[in-house]
């Protein structure tokens, strides 16, 4: 009777002071355990955050930010202006009447160059940037002048004043230590094929290494037109064109013969300036065009009369007239990023 | 007497089974502890795993676009005269993930044609290397430059491209 | 004593209710915070990226072709002069210009993109007054969210040409077509100058 007292009044002591430190302890650990995660959870919501901006941060990279519009921009202008230069050279061509080239194609350049500034600036103000455009005010800067020398009737490449005679000199130097731009031949036929090819060779005026185009005739089947690019003497590359039987097209710069791309042409990279010399000229018959730098050492060229052919301008030819060969504008372009000014010197199809 | 033993026994009973309440207690505060704390030291351990791959992601994206904008300035440069003036600006973060960072770029050969940008945190724990080439004659000029705002430039003096602070 | 077990047991269901809200507030906060960045947001990501129709559209500088394109006019139509071969409007509305006579570039980016994105074509140009206008070339429909866009500025000079539809010369210069009265071309003379216009060719891709 006693003892179930006893033992009731022995149990309630022990059993409250259990209750007591592992009861409410496991509730207040619960809740520390989930503080603790609640941080947790917190925290690499922070980190995954920033890792999230991150992605946001690598997006947020745009062709105007970067530059990239700049180089666009230029490129444009760029291929604007070589589309006025060769406009310029047809409307004030001698053949067609100009009677003063050099001075009426500076006229009308002065006077296109703000118009087209001033509408590539208002397309590139809506992105935020400035472009401009402007002409050198300085002629001897803005104006690079030029002759075209070409061949327009189809009639051999050797030296002129020998074609007529029983032995014409194949070795016609038509260029002296100058730059030439837009080159384009169209040969008819090859006189002879066991004949040395016909090469158009450009020499370095500085180090005398020689580049040169060869075009000949395959003597057997299947007998296409054959170019070959070599470098001092030996074969750098080389391309098949069309049949025989039909005239051959070739572009120099465009790196083109036949129509087709050949990549032969795009590795001749004789250095500024050079000589253009035909040899065996006497073995094709064709036509031929170029732009030639005029190489002025003495200053802008006075009006009137174009100057004697020969040594004092470097050009050995009876088809000439005055051109334009290249010119230099001022490009400016301004963003919020990039800032950029430089003179831009436009010549279009320099080999 | 019997009935001290009974007593005896029904309070040694839990004795019996080889467990106090004491221990009991201490097994609980004990366990619980440890859980807790594995708990808390694993969490600290995983975010800062986590924010390390943080960093090392961002200052990868902060290497390539200014490698990006060194080739771009480049192409700018590269026109027959040289530029009169060109400047790239880009804005890029002053700190990532809490640590501040340093650009530096090394030059792999005399000219400076081929260079390598090294990103890292101030304290030298993450570095990334991004390799640039550059075309123009004269290359990049070796430097060191602090985060936030940072300038490529073309140096007219002696023809390099500079990475500078803006 | 039971009274004591009851405030007990409250006191444990008190806690353990404290502690599953603390929880799961930090979930919900974790949760808004990573759901709300600008890295989320458009469904639908653009098929092609930025920088590909800025080099397709630099490509086509380079080889003319945009220029050319902004050329592709036809006078001589009954009185309603547009680009050839267009329908009721004076745009294109095809889906795909892989046959036909259309202007080359819009066949070259239909070769890069129309297996995998629509594309419009817009010319803006300055009109008579100064203020800058559009025509579009080809209409894709609405651009989505994630459309990328590329552009270039090409001046017209009074001495070029309007091609025919085989992408030649017709030997009419635009100098030509202003002088005309029956002759109409989208965009007008803005210079006494040799300059005709210039323009702004948009390429929208998505």
């Amino acid at each position: 009777m006693v003892t179930p007292d006893g033992d009731r009044s022995g149990r309630r002591p022990r059993a409250r002071t259990d209750d007591r430190i592992a009861g409410p302890s496991r509730g207040q650990l619960l809740l520390a355990g989930a503080f603790v995660l609640a941080v947790g959870i917190i925290g690499l919501t922070f980190v995954l955050n920033t890792s999230v901006q991150t992605n946001t941060l690598a997006e947020s990279e745009t062709g105007i930010a970067r530059g990239g519009d700049a180089l666009a921009a230029r490129q444009a202008v760029r291929a604007d202006i070589g589309d006025f230069l060769t406009a310029l050279n047809r409307a004030y061509d001698e053949d067609g009447g100009a009677t003063d080239p050099w001075h009426e194609y500076r006229d009308a350049f002065r006077a296109g160059v703000p118009p087209l500034a001033r509408g590539v600036r208002d397309h590139h103000a809506t992105g935020g940037r400035l472009v401009n455009v402007t002409a050198p005010s300085a002629l001897a800067t803005a104006f690079e002048d030029g002759f075209r020398v070409k061949q327009e009737t189809t009639d051999s490449f050797a030296k002129p004043a020998t074609r007529t005679a029983v032995d014409p000199v194949g070795q016609w130097r038509v260029v002296r230590d100058s730059r030439v731009r837009n080159a384009t031949f169209r040969f008819e036929r090859e006189v002879s094929t066991s004949d040395p090819a016909f090469r158009v060779v450009f020499e370095e005026s500085a180090s005398g290494d020689e580049w040169a185009i060869e075009v000949f005739e395959q003597p057997t089947t299947p007998g296409n037109w054959r170019l070959e690019v070599q470098f001092e003497g030996s074969t750098v590359d080389s391309c098949t064109g069309p049949p025989r039987s039909n005239a051959v097209r070739l572009d120099v710069d465009d790196a083109r013969f036949g129509g087709d791309y050949c990549p032969a042409l795009s590795r001749l990279d004789p250095e500024p300036t050079y000589t253009v010399e035909f040899r065996n000229g006497d073995n094709v018959r064709g036509q031929f065009w170029m732009l030639v730098d005029r190489q002025r050492p003495d200053g802008p060229p006075s009006s009137g009369l174009p100057p004697a052919v020969g040594p004092q301008v470097g050009i050995d030819s009876t088809e000439y007239e005055r051109a334009l060969y290249g010119v230099q504008v001022a490009f400016r372009y301004h963003s919020s990023t990039v800032d950029y000014e430089t003179d831009l010197v436009i010549a279009p199809g320099e080999i | 007497m019997i009935g001290d033993g009974p007593g005896g026994g029904n309070g040694s009973g839990r004795d019996d089974r080889g467990v106090s309440s004491a221990v009991t207690y201490s097994f609980i505060v004990v366990i619980t502890l440890a859980l807790t704390g594995g708990l808390v030291v694993g969490t600290d351990a995983l975010i800062q795993d986590q924010r390390q791959q943080v960093v090392t992601d961002q200052l990868d994206v902060v290497g390539q676009r200014l490698v990006a904008t060194v080739e771009t300035a480049d192409r700018l440069s590269a026109t027959a005269n040289a530029p009169d003036s060109l400047a790239v600006t880009r804005e890029f973060p002053d700190r990532v993930a809490g640590s501040a960072y340093r650009v530096r770029v090394v030059n792999e050969n005399p000219g400076g044609t081929e260079s390598t940008v090294y990103v890292e945190t101030v304290d030298g724990e993450v570095s990334i290397a991004v390799r640039v080439s550059v075309d123009s004659a004269n290359g990049i000029e070796e430097s060191t430059v602090t985060s936030g705002a940072i300038r490529v430039r073309y140096e007219s003096s002696n023809g390099k491209l500079v990475v500078d602070g803006a | 004593m039971s009274g004591r077990g009851e405030t007990r047991g409250q006191v444990f269901t008190l806690e353990g209710l404290l502690a599953a809200i603390v929880v799961i507030v930090a979930l919900v906060f974790a949760l808004q915070t990573v759901v709300v960045t600008p890295a989320t947001s458009g469904g639908s990501a653009s098929p092609v990226e930025s920088r590909e129709v800025d080099s397709a559209l630099r490509a086509g500088v380079s080889n003319d072709q945009v220029k050319r394109a902004t050329l592709f006019w036809d006078r001589d139509t009954a009185d309603l002069a547009k680009f050839y071969n267009t329908a009721r409007f004076r745009y294109y509305t095809r889906s795909s210009f892989q046959s036909g006579t259309y202007p080359g570039l819009l066949i070259a980016l239909d070769d890069r993109f129309g297996s995998t994105a629509s594309m419009s074509v817009i010319v803006h140009y300055h009109d008579g007054s100064g203020a800058v206008a559009s025509q579009r070339l080809v209409d894709g429909g609405a651009p989505s969210e994630g459309a990328v866009s590329a552009s270039t500025t090409v001046t017209l000079f009074d001495q070029d040409e309007i091609v025919d539809e085989n992408g030649a010369p017709t030997g009419t210069t635009l100098a030509d077509v202003e002088t005309n009265s029956s002759a109409r071309f989208y965009a007008p003379d803005v210079s006494s100058s040799d300059v005709y216009n210039v323009l702004r060719v948009e390429v929208i891709v998505w």
